[in-house]
């Protein structure tokens, strides 16, 4: 008798195995975690995030730092003014670096082909690269906006700033400035990671981007909407005007923009999931 | 021929001139930059606000177009005039131009030749290091110069041309505005562009290093001024800093910063700092991993 050898069945076969895909992204973010915390592109992250601290602890033990400002309220509101050049210069710097160097670095250090050659799908690649630097970023960037938050309130003692903080809007409006900035690592680390599979050299759309993020004030109502920074800014606890030629826009409701930046990031890894899904490495081309 | 014929013969063709030998860089880098199609298009782009601020003088100096326009109840004559704010406007429009041009070009004229251990290729032919800088300078310094100061003074003698020779003359300081402005502007960035391209090996980081140092130059000073209530956080905003002195030659009220000679000592700073670096990095020896 003989019998006909049945073909192993293969994965595209089995369709999509849940278990199977969280082995694989544990094991991706095990390795990746590793890079993007210890490895010398987290030591640029570190240094941006934290490189305005001493700035400011040089403010808070400055003697003049308490003139005219009327208790931790106003200094809240200086805060404030402060708070979107921390998210247009650090926080966005950081993002480039981290969520560009997913593929790129690889690319440039001629390691992607290892990565590509296990039997793990593209999408799942990846989302695992993007989960992992998002954790290393967001971790990092929580923590050095809690620590100037608190240098900020550091000119008026333990009792005035926990008074703030605590019976006034101080843990709420911190508690804002938080979700801000990890919604704003989601964003920008969504259109950096596809920038660098997109592009060879993704610097220059990365200054194009942050130029139209910068004339952002500028743009009528319905431009407005095309970018990062009119969703996190209309979540911003304290307003602020950004000067006499800003074209006001009516703020987006909290409900909107919050599922409006996660829709934004879920698109555009959708798209960086294709991309990759097709993407052919050529180390000589860079 | 036999064997023991085959001895050295000095080279007895054409050499370059000592002092043009830095132009062979250039020559062949221009090759090269070209091949990029984003880079010609670009270029295009950049031609575009000359070509808008020229028909904007056309105009303006045109008695029939402006007739007409009136007809239309457009009165250019309330909208602006050719003076220094109308220069100023064309400067802040190229300076920008020309740091995306650097940002372009810029990071991957020292770095490739590092990055590839080709610097001592280079350096044992007849060429000096100052020689390889200045060669490579000049790459930089050439596209920028096409869309800044000689786009800006054909602009001024376009005006010149038709109104009367006699504004010119009263109108120097423009002229001379336009052009050194300029060149301080692109010769920063060229030196920092080379510095930073020197130091990092990977064109993507130089990039991004590049467009960092400008970053963090605009707002670090911000947050020192909205801190300590002054304007000299500026000093460390090389952006700022060129747009004074370009305002001060040109004669418009400059935006807030340090006095005149602070600007231009804090630009030289900038600039010494890069020429040390990159006196650092370019040898004539590389130790190869």
């Amino acid at each position: 008798m003989s019998t006909a050898a049945t073909p192993a069945a293969t994965p595209a076969d089995r369709g999509l195995d849940g278990g199977l895909i969280i082995r694989q992204l544990t094991g991706i973010l095990r390795m990746e975690l590793g890079k993007n915390l210890l490895g010398r592109r987290a030591f640029f992250t570190y240094f941006l995030a934290f490189a305005p601290v001493p700035l400011a602890l040089f403010w808070a033990v400055w003697p003049g730092s308490k003139e005219g400002l009327q208790g931790p309220n106003a200094a809240a509101a200086l805060f404030a003014g402060v708070f979107p050049a921390y998210l247009a210069v650090p926080l966005y710097l950081s993002a480039l670096l981290l969520f560009m160097s997913l593929f790129r670095a690889e690319i440039m250090e001629k390691s992607l082909h290892y990565y590509l050659l296990t039997p793990i799908r593209r999408e799942v690649l990846v989302v695992g690269k993007y989960v992992s630097a998002l954790i290393a970023i967001t971790m990092t960037f929580l923590a050095s906006t809690t620590l100037l938050y608190g240098i900020t309130l550091m000119p008026w003692g333990l009792g005035e700033a926990s008074q703030y903080l605590f019976r006034d809007a101080g843990l709420s409006n911190l508690v804002a400035y938080l979700g801000i900035v990890a919604l704003g690592c989601a964003g920008y680390g969504a259109v950096f990671l596809l920038t660098g599979l997109v592009f060879k050299n993704p610097i220059i759309p990365a200054a194009v981007f942050w130029g139209w993020e910068a004339i952002n004030i500028f743009l009528p109502t319905f431009l407005k909407k095309i970018s990062v920074v009119h969703y996190l800014t209309s979540l911003f606890p304290i307003p602020i005007l950004e000067g006499p030629f800003e074209i006001i826009a009516d703020p987006t409701p909290v409900w909107v923009a919050i599922p409006g930046i996660l829709i934004f990031t879920a698109l555009v890894l959708a798209l960086a999931g294709w991309k990759a899904s097709r993407m052919e490495i050529s180390y000589g081309d860079d | 021929m036999a064997v023991h014929d085959r001895r050295y013969k000095p080279y007895t063709g054409e050499t370059t001139a000592l002092r043009s030998r830095f132009l062979v860089l250039p020559r062949y880098a221009f090759k090269d930059v070209f091949k990029s199609r984003w880079l010609v298009f670009f270029l295009g782009l950049t031609v575009l606000p000359p070509l808008i601020f020229g028909i904007m003088i056309y105009i303006r100096n045109n008695l029939d177009a402006l007739d007409r326009l009136s007809q239309l109840g457009l009165d250019i004559g309330s909208f602006y005039s050719i003076d220094e704010g109308f220069f100023a406007n064309f400067l802040r429009w190229q300076y920008s131009f020309a740091f995306f041009l650097t940002l372009f070009v810029g990071p991957g004229l020292v770095s490739r030749d590092l990055a590839n251990n080709g610097l001592p290729l280079y350096l044992s032919r007849p060429i000096s290091r100052a020689d390889y800088v200045i060669g490579k300078l000049v790459i930089l310094l050439t596209l920028s110069s096409a869309i800044t100061w000689v786009a800006g003074l054909l602009l001024f003698g376009l005006n010149g041309n038709m109104t009367t020779w006699g504004w010119m003359f009263e109108n120097a300081r423009i002229g001379f505005a336009v052009f050194v402005g300029s060149f301080l502007w692109i010769s920063l960035l060229a030196l920092l562009a080379l510095s930073l391209s020197a130091w990092v090996r990977w064109k993507v980081i130089a990039g991004f290093m590049l467009l960092a140092f400008f970053l963090v130059g605009t707002v670090v000073p911000q947050v020192i001024n909205a801190f300590f209530r002054t304007d000299w956080g500026h000093i460390l905003n090389a952006v700022q800093l060129v747009r004074i002195v370009t305002a001060k030659m040109l004669g418009t009220t400059p935006p807030d910063g340090p006095p005149f000679f602070a600007c231009i000592i804090a630009l030289a700073v900038m600039a010494g700092v890069c020429l040390l670096l990159l006196n650092r990095r370019i040898r004539a020896y590389q130790v190869v991993s």
